[in-house]
C-alpha cells in the first residue's frame, strides 16, 4: 500500500465521522495554538521590555544607597532606602572618577498634589538640569529647570503627561500654581510622553533637587545617582572606580558590607531577560499540557475507531492486508488528524499572538522555530498516541474481527 | 482461468486437526479431516452447527493455521506459512464471500470492489475500468456509484462477489452466501456462482440449505469435526434456473 493510497484511506476514515474528527482535531488545535501564542507573547514581551531598558542608554550606571540599618540585630529595610548617599558623594564622583560625561543626582518620593479641587498622589522627583539628557527624556512645552532654580531652591515644577491630564484635564497648566505637600509650586513645563513598564515616567512631577530636599522631604541624602559614561566600553572601569571611591568615602573596608550599590543597564537587562525567559517557559509549559491532553484525546478516539471498525479490519485482512498495512492506515489517520490540528492551531496561535501584541503595544514575534516546533510536535503526538491503537488494530485476528458484532 | 487444469488437485488437507482453548476448556473443532479438491470443482460443505464447517473454511482460506495435519494449497504447504505469507495467499489465490456481505459502509460499490487492489502485489493498468467491468459482469452496471445502504441484500452480495474476483483468484470461498437473502436473490447469486465455476474457478461453499447445495457438483457433510460423507451430486442443476 503506497502513501497516497494510505492518505486517501485515512481521509475517508476521517470524513465519515466529521464531527468526531473535528472535535478530536480541536484538542490538538487548541494545544498548538496555546503553545504558539504563549511563546509569541513571551518573546514579544521580553524583547519589548529589553528594548525599553536599552532605550535608557546602555552606557548608564545607577548608584543607589544600601539598606537602612536599624541598629544592631534589628531588621534591615529594603534595598535603596538607606540615607548613605549624599550630594557630597555625587560631587566627589564627578570630580574624581574618569569617563563620566554627565550625572543626574535624584531624590524621589510620593506626595499629595493639589490643584483647585483636584487632589492626586503622585511621584515627585527632585532633579537637576542634567536629568533631561541623562534620561533621554525631554521637556515638550515650556522650560526645564536650570542651574539657577537649583541654586535658589525655586518652587517650580515640570509635569509628566499623566499628571497634566489628572490635574488639569484640557486646560493649559503652564504658569498655574499647584500645591505639593501644601507648598505652592509654579508649573513651568510639561514633559514629553514616554510611557514605560517600570514605573510610569509620565506620572511624575519634576522639581529642582535642592527644593525637594529642603522643602518637600526635609532630607539631605539622595535616592539615586544616574551616571552617564562616555562609552559603553568604559562602563566597567567607571563602575569599579565609583565603587572604590565610595568605599573609602564611607569608610567601609569589607566590600560585602558596603552601604551602596552600583548597577549598570546590562545588569538590569540580564535580570529582566532572566525573568521573562522563565515566564515564557512557564507559559509554554502550561500550554504544552493542553497539547498533551489533546494527544490523549486522539488516542481515545482512535481506540474507539478501532473497536468500531473491527469488522472492517477483519475484512481488510481477509482480502490480503498485512498487519503493517492496517497499522499504517490507523497511524496515518491519527497523524493526519493531529497535523491538520497543528496547522490550524498554528494559524490560530499566530493570530492570538498578534492580537495580544497589538494590545500590549509590542511587535508580534512568530518565529519559524516555534512554528516548526509546533508542527513537529503535533505530528509527533499523532504518532505517539496513534501507535498503540494502530498496533491493536493490526494485531486483530481476522476471523474474530469478522465475527465481531 | 480459461486453461484446462481440471485434473490438478488445488486444495489438499491431510489429517487436519484444529483445537481451541487449553486444558479443560480445550475443544477440538476439527478432529481429522482429509479432503482433496481439484481445480474447477464446485463443492458444497454441509453439516449441523458445531460440525466444524467454519473452522475448515477458515483453514482452507488461510485465515487460520491448523493445530496439526497438513494443508497444501496449489502445491504450497500452508501450515508452515507466516502471517504475511498467508496474507499474500489470501490476496492472490482466494476470494471470500461472506454471509453478511461485509461491505465498507458509506463507500460506493466501485470503491468497495477496488479496496483489495491496494493490498495486492500485482498492479492493474486501469483498475477503475477493470472493477467497473466486474460490477457489470454481476449485473450491477447501474449500481456502480451506489452506497451499500442504497442497495438490496442481493445487490450487496453481488458487489461482494465482484470484490472477491478483483484479484482474479483461482478459488472462491463462500460462507453461507445466501444465508441472509430471500430465495429469489439466493438463486441469482447461485447462478453467478455456477457461471464462475463453468469459467474454471474452484468454488467451496458452506450452506445449510439443501436446495443451495444442489448447485454444487460435490457435497461434503461434516459431523463432529469429521467428514461424514463426501459424494458427487448426481442431481446437479436439477433445481437450476427455472
Amino acid at each position: 500500500m503506497n502513501l497516497t493510497q494510505s492518505l486517501k484511506t485515512a481521509y475517508r476514515g476521517l470524513v465519515t465521522n466529521k464531527l468526531r474528527s473535528f472535535l478530536t482535531l480541536l484538542g490538538i488545535m487548541i494545544g498548538v495554538a496555546a503553545v504558539v501564542a504563549m511563546i509569541s507573547i513571551g518573546t514579544g514581551a521580553s524583547s519589548y521590555v529589553s528594548a525599553q531598558i536599552r532605550g535608557l542608554g546602555s552606557n548608564l550606571l545607577i548608584v543607589t544607597p544600601g539598606r537602612a540599618a536599624t541598629g544592631q540585630g534589628g531588621a534591615s529595610q529594603a534595598q535603596g532606602t538607606g540615607q548613605s548617599l549624599t550630594m557630597a558623594d555625587a560631587n566627589a564622583i564627578k570630580q574624581e572618577v574618569s569617563g563620566i560625561s554627565r550625572m543626574s543626582p535624584e531624590l524621589s518620593g510620593q506626595a499629595q498634589v493639589i490643584y483647585q479641587d483636584k487632589n492626586v498622589s503622585t511621584s515627585i522627583s527632585g532633579v537637576t538640569d542634567t536629568y533631561e539628557t541623562v534620561h533621554n527624556f525631554h521637556v515638550l512645552y515650556g522650560d526645564f529647570m536650570g542651574t539657577e532654580e537649583e541654586q535658589v531652591g525655586a518652587a517650580v515644577a515640570v509635569l509628566g503627561q499623566n499628571v497634566v491630564v489628572n490635574l488639569f484635564g484640557q486646560a493649559n497648566p503652564i504658569g498655574a500654581i499647584i500645591k505639593i505637600k501644601n507648598v505652592p509650586f509654579k508649573v513651568i513645563g510639561i514633559m514629553e510622553s514616554k510611557g514605560g513598564s517600570f514605573g510610569n515616567q509620565d506620572d511624575t512631577i519634576l522639581v529642582p533637587l535642592s527644593t525637594a530636599q529642603r522643602r518637600l522631604f526635609g532630607a539631605d541624602y539622595l535616592r539615586s545617582i544616574y551616571v552617564q559614561v562616555v562609552s559603553e566600553a568604559q562602563v566597567p572601569q567607571t563602575n569599579s572606580e565609583i565603587t572604590s571611591l565610595l568605599l573609602s568615602r564611607h569608610h567601609v573596608t569589607d566590600a560585602a558590607q558596603r552601604d551602596f550599590n552600583v548597577s549598570s543597564q546590562a545588569d538590569i537587562l540580564n535580570t529582566v531577560s532572566q525573568i521573562t525567559g522563565v515566564l515564557t517557559i512557564l507559559l509554554g509549559g502550561i500550554a504544552a499540557i493542553s497539547l498533551l491532553v489533546g494527544g490523549i484525546g486522539i488516542m481515545n478516539i482512535m481506540l474507539v475507531s478501532v473497536t468500531e471498525r473491527t469488522r472492517e479490519i477483519g475484512l481488510r485482512k481477509a482480502v490480503g492486508a498485512h498487519g503493517r498495512d492496517i497499522l499504517f492506515q490507523f497511524l496515518m489517520e491519527s497523524v493526519v488528524l493531529s497535523l491538520i490540528g497543528g496547522v490550524l492551531g498554528l494559524a490560530l496561535g499566530a493570530l492570538g499572538g498578534i492580537a495580544i501584541a497589538r494590545y500590549g503595544g509590542w511587535t508580534p514575534v512568530i518565529s519559524l522555530n516555534s512554528a516548526l516546533l509546533a508542527l513537529g510536535f503535533s505530528a509527533g503526538i499523532g504518532i505517539f498516541f496513534g501507535v498503540y491503537p494502530a498496533r491493536r488494530a493490526s494485531r486483530l485476528n481476522p476471523i474474530e474481527a469478522l465475527r465481531y458484532e | 482461468m480459461a486453461e484446462d487444469k481440471s485434473a490438478e488437485t488445488i486444495i489438499r488437507t491431510t489429517d487436519l486437526v484444529k483445537k481451541y482453548g487449553e486444558g479443560k476448556a480445550e475443544f477440538k473443532a476439527l478432529k481429522s479431516v482429509s479432503i482433496a479438491i481439484r481445480q474447477g470443482e464446485f463443492v458444497a460443505v454441509m453439516g449441523p452447527s458445531g460440525s466444524g464447517k467454519s473452522t475448515l473454511m477458515n483453514l482452507i482460506g488461510c485465515l487460520d493455521t491448523p493445530t496439526s495435519g497438513r494443508y497444501s494449497l496449489a502445491g504450497r504447504a500452508a501450515e508452515t506459512m507466516t502471517q504475511d505469507e498467508l496474507a499474500d495467499i489470501r490476496s492472490d489465490e482466494i476470494g471470500f464471500v461472506f454471509q453478511q456481505f461485509n461491505l465498507l459502509p458509506r463507500t460506493s460499490a466501485l470503491e468497495n470492489v477496488m479496496m483489495p487492489l491496494s493490498y495486492a502485489h500485482r498492479k492493474r493498468d486501469n483498475p477503475r475500468e477493470w472493477c467497473e467491468g466486474l460490477l457489470r459482469s454481476v449485473g450491477l452496471a447501474e449500481r456502480i456509484g451506489s452506497l451499500p445502504n442504497e442497495m438490496s441484500g442481493g445487490e450487496q452480495q453481488r458487489v461482494a462477489i465482484a470484490r472477491a474476483l478483483v484479484n482474479d483468484p483461482g478459488i472462491l470461498l463462500a460462507d453461507e452466501p445466501t444465508g441472509a437473502l430471500d430465495s429469489k436473490s439466493g438463486d441469482e447469486i447461485m447462478g453467478i456462482f455456477s457461471r464462475l465455476n463453468k469459467d474454471g474457478r474452484t468454488i467451496v461453499m458452506i450452506t445449510h440449505e439443501q436446495y443451495i447445495a444442489e448447485y454444487a457438483g460435490r457435497i461434503i457433510h461434516l459431523k463432529d469435526g469429521r467428514v461424514e460423507s463426501d459424494e458427487p451430486n448426481g442431481d446437479r442443476h436439477s433445481r437450476g434456473r427455472q
